[in-house]
């Protein structure tokens, strides 16, 4: 058993119906964060070519997946425009 | 009503209407709550139109911690839009005042014919640039902190440009991100003012002291406006983004 963090990242299509595109997961173990989704999605491919900014802290520079927790958190004030919309960091118990 | 077209005026209306006042009085069909960390709705509108509606934050479910400061992104939003309107760039949807469910917010027209530019590859090569020239200026004159990729939609067959997302983050930060849409017009070399638009900056520094009266006592939103219009001024002066 260990904990999972995770996020999920929603857009709305044209019809103004919103569908997943991604689920972002951060183990406890792995230090990293893995993308469940489309990696062929343009705002998937986006962010694991050019990162996020951290707007938590405002600190220069951008956070990365292997950030872990502190790219994670970030990601509901990259995606918060109804458009793109993402979670908080949501977290469940998972078998190994 | 062309297939497609939206918040057209119903035929059963005599009276003159425009997309604020369908936003503001129509009748509604579902309001649907975004999955999500922000408190936002799909809002479709009998007969016609959609809009995504933003309650006023309370204490307690204001991620941002704006609430506490005085000013709220509901205000900044409908200043986002007055700005535009103003200026006559339509690059901002429609926002107005509305109360849903009991609760008092923004209703702002949901843009069906765009695409967020970061789910787009190429929309450096099919924006309009009178467009882009336009939307420079707004974020020039807003002092735009967040204007990333996912914060603007572009129409990929006329390149026409929408600017959403006008919060703490973009409006009311001295120093964070800065603008893409800015970059890429330099990039493109489209940053003077022509006398079109320097009318239009002219307007919106005549409309400053009806802003501020409108902004009653909340003094961080005077201090927005009194930055801008100092910003607009300055772009009088020196006809260019610099």
């Amino acid at each position: 058993m260990m904990l999972l963090y995770f996020v999920e990242l929603f857009e709305l299509d044209h019809d103004a119906n919103q569908k997943k595109i991604a689920t972002f997961r951060l183990t406890e173990e792995s230090g990293t964060v893995e993308i469940d989704g489309d990696h062929e999605h343009s705002i998937i491919k986006g962010i694991q070519w050019e990162g996020i900014f951290d707007y938590k802290y405002a600190r220069p520079g951008k956070l990365h997946l292997y950030d872990g927790m502190k790219f994670l958190e970030n990601l509901k004030y990259h995606f918060r425009s109804g458009y793109l919309l993402a979670t908080d960091v949501e977290k469940k118990i998972v078998d190994n | 009503m062309s297939e497609g077209q939206k918040f057209e005026i119903p035929p059963k209306s005599n009276e003159p209407q425009n997309i604020e006042s369908v936003l503001e009085n129509w009748e509604i069909s579902s309001v649907n709550k975004l999955k999500g960390h922000l408190p936002i709705s799909v809002v479709r509108i009998k007969d016609d139109g959609v809009a995504l509606f933003r309650p006023e934050a309370t204490v307690g479910n204001n991620p941002y911690g704006n609430f506490e400061r005085g000013i709220h992104r509901i205000q900044l939003e409908l200043l986002a839009y007055k700005i535009d309107k103003i200026l006559g760039f339509n690059l901002v949807p429609e926002v107005v005042l509305r109360q849903i469910n009991n609760q008092n917010g923004i209703m702002q027209r949901f843009v069906d014919d765009a695409t967020v530019a970061c789910d787009m590859l190429d929309w450096e090569e099919c924006v309009d640039h009178a467009e882009l020239l336009k939307a420079a200026i707004f974020d020039h004159l807003i002092n735009a902190q967040d204007r990333a990729q996912r914060n603007f939609l572009v129409n990929p067959g006329t390149g026409k440009i929408w600017l959403v997302d006008h919060d703490q983050f973009m409006m009311n930060k001295e120093s964070l991100f800065g603008s893409r849409i800015i970059e890429e017009a330099k990039q493109k070399n489209l940053i003077e003012l022509s006398e079109e638009l320097a009318v239009s900056v002219g307007q919106l520094i005549d409309s400053i002291e009806t802003l501020l009266a409108e902004a009653n006592d909340n003094t961080e939103l005077k201090i927005i406006l009194k930055k801008i219009e100092v910003r607009a001024k300055a772009l009088l002066e020196q006809k260019r983004i610099v």
